[in-house]
């Protein structure tokens, strides 16, 4: 099952055949926890925001709705949502890091400028539009490209770059002021 | 990273501090996978399907309906169909209208679509006795619409003279341009009718005497009528011969003009027949008075029949027949004619 395509697997997963939905769990659960960690800095509220983006998928397979084709610009829209409306109904988040993100085995003082720089980047991100802030996520911290992007947001790629360029010259701005 | 030619290495070194996370607890990932796995299960189709309802039934046998099916693959065929829906609606609503407008009378809204509907029915009416029988019927709903006017309002619409006059003239030609074992019939059907419209207006009760003018002259169109069939009836061909020249005037009366006067000198035109003198207080109007005024009427004849009745183009005058004239007293009282 784990070499299914994908179009396969989404009319599989319409039917609700219980293998087909178990594979496209285990291909991207994982990635929409992570994607969902960076931007939250908590272990918690990522395993939320993966376990209601994945919920929602069902919903919508239920109601006829769900992606039509691309099931992983689909699920990283969705967690994207879930974390901007977090991002809404929370104030923003402290400049102390978060114990959540320590690995214990680390150097401590590593970890904690590591950390603090991902709270930095983390608030940066906080102030950025939802669309910049899910260009700059998925282009430099997942690694995708233009077009997978473009998909994800439901805009042309020339939309993307220029949200990525407002957005990396915001981010500058915030987070290289002090050199 | 991709890569991207103008960004600031040190943004991308702390973007990339982002991607340092911890690993994630595989318990945590092992319970919502479970969960994930349960709500498949629950909303899997074998346990979401619910009772279909009797409305449930309507609606999936509304929605598979050929063209509901096609909802949304066929722009044409919808737009098809609802020019067709739309085209089916103006359609009963334009019978609802003439259905409704049979029973209008002159003053009503829907009167001319009642006019209009007879017309429509005579053009597709090619048998001549048929046309004859129609025409028939329409005369009697002319004579219906007199009776209701006189009754109500104790006048009579001109148009509605003016059709009558015109229908009465269609039936003659009609009875007479039928092959010759069916002319006499038809004539005899003719007049057999005009003098029962005529006899069932005299059972009228009149509102006043202005009424009673207006009654006269249509019993005298329906009384010339009934004289030119039986004319008709006795002589054939003589009644083509005046109707050919479009002279539907009363039989026996065409006296050139100037050397007679109406009845009792008093211009009307039409002469007594319930009162003494009947009195029409309005000049003829062209498509209004007994000859000539209709406009199915040919009125290149009026200059054939000088003074015949009035003809409806002018004022009368002294000396030319349907006007006041000098009282001479000689008239034949019949429509204005000497």
């Amino acid at each position: 099952m784990s070499s299914i395509a994908e179009e396969t697997l989404l009319r599989l997963a319409r039917r609700f055949d219980q293998a087909a939905l178990a594979e496209l769990y285990d291909r991207y659960n994982n990635g929409i926890y992570y994607y969902a960690l960076r931007l939250l800095g908590d272990s918690s509220l990522a395993e939320d925001c993966a376990a209601e983006t994945f919920s929602r998928l069902l919903r919508a397979l239920h109601d006829g709705g769900g992606p039509t084709e691309n099931i992983k610009a689909y699920l990283y829209r969705s967690a994207h949502n879930w974390v901007t409306d977090y991002y809404r109904r929370t104030p923003p988040l402290p400049l102390d890091p978060e114990v959540d993100i320590i690995e214990p085995e680390s150097d401590p003082c590593i970890q904690a400028e590591e950390n603090i720089i991902q709270s930095q980047v983390r608030s940066a991100l906080r102030l950025l539009t939802a669309d910049q802030r899910q260009v700059i996520t998925l282009r430099f911290i997942e690694g995708w490209e233009f077009e997978q992007i473009a998909a994800s947001l439901q805009k042309p790629v020339g939309a993307v770059k220029s949200l990525q360029h407002r957005a990396v010259s915001a981010l500058q701005k915030m987070l290289l002021k002090n050199g | 990273m991709p890569p991207d030619l103008d960004l600031d290495p040190k943004l991308v070194s702390k973007l990339r501090a982002l991607q340092a996370t911890p690993t994630r607890s595989p318990q945590l990932a092992s319970r919502a996978r479970t969960s994930f796995l349960v709500e498949a299960a629950r909303l899997a189709p074998s346990s979401h399907s619910q009772p279909q309802t009797r409305q449930g039934g309507w609606n999936e046998a509304l929605k598979n309906l050929w063209f509901f099916r096609q909802k949304g693959k066929n722009a044409l065929l919808n737009f098809a169909i609802t020019i067709l829906l739309t085209f089916a609606l103006l359609i009963g609503s334009g019978v609802t209208a003439v259905a409704a407008a049979q029973s209008a009378q002159p003053e009503d809204v829907l009167y001319p679509v009642k006019t209009w509907s007879e017309d429509v029915r005579l053009d597709w009416e090619h048998n001549p006795q048929s046309r004859l029988d129609l025409t028939l019927q329409f005369t009697d709903r002319r004579i219906a619409e007199i009776q209701a006017s006189l009754a109500v309002n104790g006048t009579i619409p001109e148009p509605v003279l003016a059709r009558l006059q015109s229908e009465q003239e269609q039936t003659l030609a009609l009875a007479a341009g039928l092959p010759a074992p069916q002319v006499l019939p038809a004539l005899t059907q003719v007049r057999n009718r005009a003098r029962q419209q005529d006899q069932a207006l005299s059972d009228m009760q009149l509102p006043n005497s202005h009424a009673a003018q207006y009654l006269a002259r249509v019993e005298t169109m329906l009384q010339n009528q009934a004289q030119l069939a039986q004319q008709g009836m006795d002589n054939p061909e003589a009644l083509r011969q005046r109707l050919r020249n479009g002279d539907y005037s009363q039989p026996g009366t065409n006296i050139p003009a100037g050397t007679s006067t109406p009845c009792n000198g008093n211009g009307s035109g039409y002469g007594p027949v319930r009162s003494q003198t009947p009195q029409v207080d309005s000049t003829p109007i062209p498509g209004s008075g007994y000859r000539y005024g209709s406009s199915k009427t040919p009125p290149a004849d009026i200059t054939s029949n000088p003074g015949s009745e009035p003809q409806g183009s002018s004022t009368p005058k002294a000396g030319n027949g349907p006007g006041p004239q000098p009282a001479s007293g000689s008239g034949g009282g019949k429509g204005g004619k000497p």
